[in-house]
């Protein structure tokens, strides 16, 4: 049976969460064929996959937002509009409710060959002119009309694209990808499944509330239009599934009918870290040395992972991420300033790439070099699997997440965590009353002391470390299995495939 | 999280509007002054031609010569100088000074060569004699290179030099052309054209000088970079070419009448129909010196006021204030035309009663004039408004209006011809009343609806647009890099 997955912005461009997901389904789905349909941010990454693609993808449809902007149309046309047409448009630029059904019949129906001719069309000048007119009269126009343009642009563009024919559709989040889902749901009448790994609208708010590109006065019009966007998922989906309770609720708050909601964690594989060596190989060690950065010995990063004993002289405080501003690296540095000036024989190890943001890894260095910070270290990249084993205490400051991998594989190792309380983290460590007893310690959001207070209470108690990893690790066992998560995906796919 | 919500950014690149608009103004001002100083030459020369009681023959073969070489050097030239001063305006807006000068050479090479070729094709059949053959093909050449250079000037703004240029050359070219018909026995026509020759080769080492003052010695290699305007915009190299046409092609039509003459079995031409045509549009000149220095300043104001409240901060209230405010001074200034247009339309059809019979003009030519200078107010009209849809981009409006100028001018022409001698010029006037009509109602309806031209009209996200002439300049300096 023939799957279309519909990404957006993450598979198989970036690594991450919802990459890992996306991976996993397809590679262990080998009954299925898939065409990922992805929308990438710039026409740069077209091919620049970051996954070697499982022999059941049967094609890849790209498209790129930057793409999409760089379209040329002719003006001077007009098109004929019905009254309710031209109203939902203008919902669609005012945030008012959109009825999906007409926006899709309007691209549907052909009478619109080129969407940026209808952009620039005397019809939708005039839709345009009367939404401002309306809500924004105050604004400069300019800054309308583009804004405007570059908040509808993109959407027209998908609902003009020729979606693949396909049995079931399904999409790694609302927002785009899940329009494109919901077109096709509309167009073919063929199941949409939609998976929210995090809440869309809701990350959407957040950046656009701190954005510098959106101005104030038109901040509250992007808000509206992307949660007319997702609503449109919840709307036509045939199922949605979350990863975990909390976003269920927020899911339910924001629109979605209770009956069609599924959870399915993510899930990992357990049996992968076990713990199977003690040693780092010479080669390990020189690359880490070479990438030593905010240490002044660099002997020490040797002695301190390279033999079980001098390791173990120590508490290592790890954190597996990627170095950006969302999974908030400042926060981190500040408080294990705090651990160091308590915990004398303390070393920290931010393992994960430093070029995703280049900016924000020399501000974090910056940051630790100005604190005195001595015994953290920016080990690059490195195998997680072998080097989670190494730390004692893992960490997580994030100040958004869906249902983090990091976590799991640090519970499946069997290291206590401290986290904020973002997206599914408590669930994750506290559990739902399964009797698994915590992994490990929760804390609020940016909030320096308590994030060290945690980290401290842990470092001194070595028995306490234990006994959470232990709880870790037997609910990862129990709950979070990749084969239990790819389980649950086969039925649900079954089950819309034998109704057809 | 997924999502790419993080890249959309404003895209907004703001187009010198500005410089555009100057450009235009000062090129139509510019255009003027040679248009003139020719005239008054031509005309001096033509005087002199009766006093010195030169035989009839002589002075047909000079007359005739001289419609055709200024005639067909416009019409040449008209299609390259509109493109050419668009080129130049977003050269200097960009501020590539060292641009400028390289693309008059690639121009001139260009407009030179397809212009003899020409001149080559229609001398070639002809029993004229060689030596009035080649100062006839030079006089030619050098109007085309000057009408060009104009396009060139108008950026230097320093009339004073100009003007004192063309005067040198005209004053020379007179003196000489007494000289040789007083003092040598030169052949009378080729005295004058050698002497017109002489003189206009002064006016374009002078008006070398300035601009090679002006923009310095130091140059870029860009000679043909300009070529691509002809993929960006066609449309104002036929404005221009199909409105030049357009002026003349009532002429054209009148060569194939019983009025056309056949001047040393080279050039027909039909004198008696295109001496009126001549002083006729003589008549719009003081109007259109007027309507360019008064855009300057009145217009100019409202026109700045409108698109600096689009490219900056302007509310939709704002923008459509100075939108209606720009209209009310636009027609205010088109009223004011017509008002003075109206005066010297009199005076010239007054004047034309006195002084044309005197300097020997038939009754059918007098009667031709009048029509023709009726028809010249609505061609002044004409010609502003093309202008004035050139200033605001509508190229394709004033396209349509230079073709309707064209087509219905051939067309009623054509009628009157075969109709009967009393409505001689009355083709003309029907031709220029109905595409006055067509002007109006397109920048009418085109500046109601300016805000949407303006906003969905402009590219949305500027893009170099390459056609074939693009091509052939990155494949041309590709090959330069190897």
């Amino acid at each position: 049976m023939k799957i279309c997955l519909l990404m957006e912005g993450s598979y198989p461009y970036v690594t991450g969460g919802v990459s890992t997901w996306a991976q996993m389904l397809i590679e262990n789905l080998t009954e299925h064929q898939f065409i990922v349909f992805a929308i990438g941010a710039e026409k740069k990454y077209k091919k620049q996959f970051k996954y070697i693609l499982p022999k059941n993808v049967l094609e890849v449809k790209e498209v790129f937002l930057d793409e999409m902007l760089s379209q040329i149309g002719r003006y001077g046309k007009r098109y004929k509009l019905s009254k309710d047409s031209v109203n939902n448009l203008k919902n669609l630029i005012t945030g008012e409710k959109v009825n999906w059904d007409l926006i899709f019949k309007i691209f549907l129906e052909n009478k619109i060959k080129n969407e940026m001719d209808f952009f620039m069309s005397i019809n939708f000048f005039d839709i345009l002119k009367d939404s401002y007119e309306e809500k924004y009269n105050t604004a400069p126009f300019t800054e309308f009309f583009w804004t405007v343009r570059s908040m509808l642009v993109p959407l027209f563009f998908l609902l003009k694209i020729k979606i693949p024919l396909s049995d079931i559709y399904h999409s790694a989040a609302t927002g785009y990808a899940g329009i494109l889902g919901s077109m096709a749901k509309f167009l073919y009448k063929k199941p949409y499944i939609v998976t929210e790994h995090g809440i869309y609208s809701r990350e959407r708010e957040e950046e656009i509330i701190k954005s510098s590109w959106a101005k104030g006065y038109f901040k509250d019009m992007w808000i509206k239009f992307f949660y007319n966007v997702c609503r449109a998922s919840y709307e036509y989906s045939d199922k949605v599934i979350t990863l975990f309770e909390k976003n269920r609720q927020i899911q339910i708050e924001l629109g979605c009918p209770e009956e069609k909601m599924e959870i399915i964690p993510n899930g990992i594989n357990v049996e992968s870290f076990k713990e199977n060596f003690n040693e780092l190989d010479k080669k390990e060690e020189n690359k880490i040395s070479n990438e030593l950065i905010g240490t002044e010995d660099k002997h020490m990063l040797d002695l301190m992972l390279l033999n079980k004993e001098k390791r173990t002289e120590f508490i290592n405080i790890g954190t597996i991420t990627r170095i950006v501003p969302i999974k908030d690296i400042k926060t981190m540095i500040q408080s294990f300033n705090i651990v160091q000036s308590e915990i004398k024989n303390s070393r920290f190890f931010i393992m994960g790439p430093k070029d995703e943001d280049e900016e924000y890894f020399d501000e974090c260095v910056r940051l630790s070099q100005r604190l005195g910070l001595k015994n953290l270290v920016f080990t690059g990249k490195v195998d997680t699997k072998k080097y989670i084993h190494l730390m004692d205490i893992m960490v997580l400051t994030s100040v958004s997440e869906g249902q983090p991998f990091s976590i799991l594989e640090a519970m499946a190792a069997k290291k206590p965590v401290v986290t904020t309380d973002v997206g599914g983290c408590m669930e994750l460590l506290y559990g739902r009353n399964d009797g698994f007893g915590k992994a490990g310690i929760v804390v609020p959001v940016m909030d320096i002391e308590k994030i060290a207070r945690a980290i401290i209470t842990l470092a001194k108690n070595d028995k306490l470390r234990k006994i959470m990893g232990e709880s870790g690790n037997k609910r990862v066992k129990n709950l979070y299995t990749f084969e239990k998560c790819v389980e649950s995906y086969k039925k649900v796919y079954e089950m819309y495939l034998k109704k057809q | 999280m997924a999502g790419i919500g993080f890249e959309l950014k404003k895209l907004f690149k703001p187009t010198g509007f500005l410089s555009k608009v100057r450009a235009i103004a000062y090129s139509a001002l510019v255009s003027l002054g040679p248009f003139i100083l020719c005239t008054a030459t031509i005309v001096t020369l033509i005087i002199f031609l009766n006093i010195m009681k030169i035989p009839y023959k002589e002075r047909e073969l000079f007359i005739a010569t001289i419609v055709y070489v200024f005639i067909f050097s416009q019409i040449i030239s008209s299609g390259f100088k509109m493109i050419i001063t668009r080129y130049i305006a977003d050269t200097l807006y960009e501020e590539n000074y060292k641009d400028i000068l390289p693309s008059l050479s690639g121009l001139l090479s260009i407009v030179v060569f397809i212009s003899s070729v020409c001149a080559i094709a229609f001398y070639w059949y002809s029993p004229l004699p060689f030596y009035i053959k080649f100062t006839s093909y030079v006089l030619f050449i050098e109007l085309i290179i000057i009408f060009i250079m104009m396009e060139y000037l108008s950026t230097v703004k320093d009339y004073i030099k100009i003007v004192k240029s063309f005067l040198s050359g005209v004053i020379a070219s007179i003196l000489l052309s007494f000289i040789f018909l007083k003092f040598t026995n030169l052949d009378t026509v080729f005295g004058l054209l050698l002497a017109l020759d002489i003189g206009f080769l002064l006016i374009i080492s002078f008006l070398t000088g300035y601009l090679k003052n002006f923009y310095g010695e130091t140059a870029s290699k860009k000679y043909f970079n300009f070529l691509e305007y002809f993929d960006k915009f066609p449309s104002l190299f036929f404005v221009s070419l199909f409105y030049t046409l357009g002026l003349y092609s009532h002429n054209f039509v009148f060569w194939t009448s019983n009025l056309s003459v056949k001047v040393a079995d080279t050039y027909v031409y039909a004198p008696v129909y295109d001496v009126p045509t001549f002083y006729a549009l003589l008549s719009i000149m003081p109007s259109m010196v007027m309507f360019v220095v008064s855009t300057e300043t009145s217009f100019y104001e409202k026109y700045r006021n409108y698109y600096s409240l689009i490219t900056g901060k302007g509310n939709f209230a704002d923008i459509e204030n100075a939108r209606k405010d720009m209209v009310r001074v636009l027609w205010s200034e088109v009223r004011n035309l017509v008002e003075f247009q109206l005066f010297f339309t009199l005076l010239f059809l007054a004047g034309g009663y006195y002084i044309l019979p005197r300097i020997g003009l038939a009754q059918l030519s007098i009667d031709i004039f009048n029509l023709l200078t009726l028809g010249a107010f609505m061609n002044s009209l004409i010609l502003v408004i093309i202008l004035l849809l050139l200033y605001f981009e509508d190229r394709s409006g004033a396209l349509f209006v230079s073709t309707a100028f064209l087509i219905s001018n051939v067309v009623f022409t054509y009628l009157t011809v075969n109709y009967s001698e009393s409505v001689y010029g009355l083709g003309y006037f029907a031709s220029t009343l109905f595409s006055v009509v067509i002007a109006l109602i397109e920048l009418l309806v085109y500046v109601k609806n300016i805000n949407y031209h303006t906003f969905c009209g402009q590219p949305i996200l500027y893009k170099e647009k390459k056609g074939i002439f693009g091509k052939l300049i990155s494949s041309l300096s590709r090959d330069k890099n190897n």
